[in-house]
């Protein structure tokens, strides 16, 4: 039997239960809640509520359930528009990437609506479709599906010739093709542009929801304006704020890191 | 490896083959015949045309006149008649090892998952790489990649095996294990090799017969048998008088082939392999 290079055994780590090392990230929320409480001691409570209020707040909608319906609209409201958002871009990314004459022509539309903030949909849509979801399922749609089918686009491009042509050699078919070597090769570059398109969205939700809804995180704050209750408006600003973290950091970072294992230098 | 049964090659006959891109010829009436089980090695300078050489055997391309034919058929672009062992390992980083020389069975799909399975890590113990079945691709040396690449090919026990410059990208030391490795595989399996490569000790080593290249379209430059017994290894083998002489001859072929002034413009070609040659035949 050969000489093989034992050298390129990876070392696997033993994983022990310890505290994860300091990171001066440690310090970042703590830092921004202690500047918030000093600020808000300049001001009287009903303009610049303290911390302690806000939590106050946010315990009074969670008991007496005001809380789930807003949050229950906003959720259904980003799977309509990012879900379909997404087999959109899918079929769309895919098709950019292996023809080229629906790549050069889908190219500059997608551009041309990535450079319209998707709020400015929103009255038009309003007009055509009311206040409810499907106004702001529209605008979460135009806002999510156009940079996710450029990223999905370029990842296809990226995918090697030299990848396909050894399946080929190998015997795959036209469909054994897309099923055992394209659609893997392109888990991770669809994972990122699902991480894209999410974040995209839920602004486009917020966004879209302070315009033209009756319920919904957006519509807790911009009511929360109109009627002059600053702890509603800076609940509602944390509870976006966590959502949307909450997803990209358990559920969108995850993924990625799943497929980074892959990557050839 | 008693565990693994001969394969046996195929005659192979490329005859009066012309192909060409666009307006400039590459090959204008192209015959070799191989025999079975013959190792040929096919070198000349960049641009002569190799790579376009081992597309038309698999069947990537099509001659536009003549023809080429496997034991007497003419080759089937849609079924794999070959193997074929690329330049870089080009393994499908998503799979592991294992699963990696397991993929042509798969697409084939005469066996069953737990037969398929135990055929491929008999094939990587066949290569040397017993143990590392579930191994990423990432996590191996550039050896060992070309190793399982080989494994990936043989495991579809291909009668014919086309090899593009397979271990161009390895160092030397490396090379002249694996140029050891392929002869013990061969000796075993006894499949027709076609072999690529700007290197001529290796080709040198490998065959039974080395055929030089023309800048195109002019076909053969040169077709020699290569005597030297066997079986080889890399003391005895490299250092005989031979050997050398071979080399010698091939040495001055290329440089004759390489400043022969190509009438068609070869800008579609890198020059990196020719560059090679010509550094090796001035020395």
């Amino acid at each position: 039997m050969s000489v093989i290079g034992r050298e390129a055994i990876p070392k696997r780590s033993k994983s022990t239960l310890k505290l994860p090392k300091f990171t001066w990230a440690w310090l970042s929320i703590p830092s921004l809640l202690l500047a918030w409480m000093l600020i808000a001691t300049q001001f009287p409570s009903y303009i610049l509520p303290q911390v302690w209020d806000v939590a106050e707040e946010g315990y009074r909608w969670f008991i007496n359930g005001e809380l789930f319906p807003h949050l229950w609209a906003s959720f259904l409201e980003e799977v309509g528009g990012f879900g379909s958002a997404i087999v959109v871009a899918i079929v769309c990314g895919f098709m950019a990437g292996f023809y080229k004459g629906f790549r050069e022509y889908i190219v500059p539309l997608n551009g041309l609506f990535m450079a319209i903030p998707p709020i400015a949909w929103a009255p038009l849509m309003l007009i055509i479709f009311g206040i409810g979801y499907t106004t702001i399922i529209v605008v979460i749609f135009i806002s999510a599906v156009n940079p996710m089918i450029l990223t999905i686009m370029e990842g296809v491009l990226t995918i090697q010739g030299s990848e396909v042509r050894a399946a080929r050699a190998l015997g795959a078919k036209k469909i054994q093709l897309f099923l055992y070597v394209y659609l893997p090769a392109s888990l991770p570059f669809i994972t990122a542009a699902l991480r894209i398109g999410f974040s995209q969205a839920w602004r486009a939700l917020v966004a879209a929801e302070m315009i033209g809804a009756t319920q919904g995180l957006g519509w807790m704050v911009s009511m929360g304006g109109e009627i002059g209750n600053s702890r509603q408006v800076l609940l509602g600003i944390v509870l976006i704020g966590g959502v949307s973290w909450m997803f990209e950091r358990l559920f969108f970072r995850q993924i990625e890191k799943r497929y980074e294992v892959w990557r050839l230098n | 490896m008693s565990n693994i049964e001969r394969i046996g090659g195929d005659s192979l006959l490329i005859d009066d083959v012309h192909f060409n891109y666009g307006a400039g010829a590459i090959f204008d009436g192209l015959s070799i015949d191989v025999q079975p089980g013959e190792f040929l090695s096919i070198i000349g300078p960049s641009g002569c045309g190799k790579t376009t050489l081992l597309n038309l055997l698999s069947g990537f391309l099509f001659p536009r006149q003549g023809s080429i034919k496997l034991r007497g058929k003419p080759i089937a672009p849609e079924d794999p008649h070959f193997g074929y062992v690329f330049q870089h390992a080009t393994l499908f980083p998503w799979l592991t090892t294992v699963e990696n020389v397991e993929f042509g069975l798969r697409m084939e799909g005469n066996l069953s998952p737990l037969e398929r399975r135990e055929k491929a890590t008999r094939y990587l113990q066949l290569v040397g790489l017993e143990g590392f079945e579930n191994y990423l691709p990432r996590h191996l040396s550039g050896g060992m990649q070309q190793r399982v690449s080989l494994a990936r090919a043989l495991v579809m026990e291909p009668r014919l095996l086309l090899m593009d410059e397979p271990f161009g990208a390895l160092d030397a030391i490396t090379r002249e294990t694996m140029n050891d490795e392929l002869l013990r595989l061969w000796d075993e399996l006894g499949q027709t090799v076609v072999f690529i490569t700007h290197d001529i000790d290796e080709a040198v080593y490998l065959s039974d017969r080395i055929v030089v290249l023309h800048r195109p379209p002019n076909g053969i430059f040169r077709d020699l048998s290569n005597d030297l017994p066997r079986p080889r290894s890399g003391p005895t083998t490299r250092t005989s008088e031979l050997f050398w002489q071979y080399k010698k001859e091939l040495i001055a072929d290329i440089a004759v082939v390489a400043n022969t002034t190509n009438p068609n413009s070869d800008d579609d070609f890198d020059d990196g392999p020719s560059a090679r040659l010509l550094q090796e035949a001035a020395l």
